[in-house]
């Protein structure tokens, strides 16, 4: 749980700093640690109540809606256990984390409709623009994941023996 | 045993529909608090700057202000209010000293989704509201709220029927008034309207601010006009102009300052 916070905070960062030095891309960072989140903590209560406290702080920091991404993760986190469950392939959630990005992209259009109107061209642009980086990203967090699962795994291991 | 089995579907409804409205009222709250016009709270105020203060610090150690500022500084918009400051001179008119503050962006999320930035500068730099924000290519935007340690700016892209901007078309034969009321996203263009002029507005024509609110804005590039319209039997124009300003790659912007 600790790492997983540990990296909500690194996530929140890096999605304001990444457009700032590489323009033109809209980076999903938070969405993947909420996917690999979902299937490494245990206890789901804990998991909701730290998305949406990251969702507040994420409004507070970049945004000027208060609360609304809180929900948006509390939601993107129920989507997740939904589809992925405990246990989960590389492939499989990495799929499962383009069908989360498509999902928060249009939860915020709807939300924003009312300011400004969109367009088709608009939305394809969002979501292809940062492809890349979010993939490279999101392997590199399922990396971390898995490798500190390995090791504290090995370590129970060896205790119980 | 059924009376406590009722009880239990009872006390799960009400908890459901506590949630539900609960849900409702707090998202509610969220899209009033966007669409409303204003100030930051205390505790956003306190996040914003931190935000602000460590992309601004990561960001002047990547890149050089060095040549923006001296691209601003021998833009078309330095040069124009040069103009005006001679005109000023020849009229007696009391004389406006302007500077500008060099200032990074330091936040792009809202550009996306409701056309605005921030950057890092703000009240401490002697930032106020309705401050006309600039690079060398152009008008950028104006800004719309301000904290200690930065300030968010509303893009000209976002302009819409209820933030028009007054404008004028510098033409060969005289002055042309419009008002720039909003932007094509697909082809790039600002559109241009309530142009009731017989004179012939031609492609490259600049546009610039009218500063009819304001004369240190007064001759503040936009862009260049691209194509013109005629409709309602030739009575009015619309104009399309095209700003050389990349808003997708937007790094480091001035603030226009008014100094007495």
């Amino acid at each position: 749980m600790i790492v997983t916070i540990i990296m909500f905070i690194i996530s929140v960062f890096l999605e304001g700093l990444v457009p700032n030095l590489l323009r033109e891309i809209t980076p999903f960072f938070v969405i993947a640690i909420i996917i690999i989140g979902s299937f490494n903590v245990k206890d789901k209560k804990i998991f909701y109540i730290t998305c949406f406290i990251t969702g507040v702080i994420y409004d507070l920091m970049y945004f000027n809606m208060i609360f609304l991404h809180g929900f948006i993760y509390v939601f993107l986190a129920f989507l997740s256990y939904k589809m992925l469950g405990e246990k989960s392939f590389f492939i499989k959630s990495l799929v499962s984390y383009f069908i989360l990005i498509i999902a928060y992209v249009l939860i915020l259009l709807l939300f924003t409709f009312l300011l400004k109107k969109r367009t088709i061209y608009e939305i394809i642009h969002l979501l292809y623009d940062g492809v890349v980086i979010n993939i490279l990203y999101y392997s590199l967090v399922y990396l971390v994941f898995s490798v500190i699962n390995w090791v504290f795994g090995n370590r129970l291991k060896k205790r119980t023996y | 045993m059924r009376k406590k089995i009722n009880v239990k579907a009872k006390n799960v409804k009400k908890k459901v529909i506590t949630i539900i409205i609960t849900l409702v009222f707090l998202l509610f709250t969220s899209l009033s608090l966007a669409l409303m016009n204003r100030d930051y709270f205390l505790i956003e105020k306190g996040f914003k700057n931190l935000s602000s203060m460590i992309n601004g610090f990561i960001i002047s150690n990547v890149y050089s202000v060095n040549g923006f500022s001296d691209n601003v500084l021998s833009s078309k918009v330095n040069q124009l209010e040069k103009e005006n400051n001679e005109l000023r001179k020849n009229l007696d008119l009391k004389k406006t000293k302007s500077n500008y503050v060099i200032a990074q962006v330091t936040n792009h999320t809202l550009k996306n989704w409701f056309d605005k930035i921030e950057v890092s500068k703000g009240y401490d730099d002697g930032i106020k509201k309705d401050d006309v924000v600039i690079s060398s290519e152009g008008l950028i935007g104006f800004v719309s709220k301000v904290s200690d340690k930065m300030c968010e700016v509303n893009l000209i892209t976002g302009t819409s029927e209820n933030n028009m901007i007054s404008v004028i078309i510098e033409t060969k034969d005289a002055n042309v008034s419009g008002v720039l009321r909003d932007y094509d996203e697909e082809t790039g263009l600002f559109m241009i309207t309530e142009v009731m002029s017989k004179n012939n507005i031609l492609k490259g024509d600049k546009v610039v601010l009218s500063g009819y609110d304001n004369e240190t804005y007064k001759g503040v590039y936009i862009g260049q006009v691209v194509k013109e319209e005629v409709s309602n039997y030739g009575l009015n124009k619309t104009i399309w102009a095209k700003s050389n300003v990349n808003f997708n790659d937007l790094l480091f912007v001035a603030i226009v300052k008014e100094k007495k």
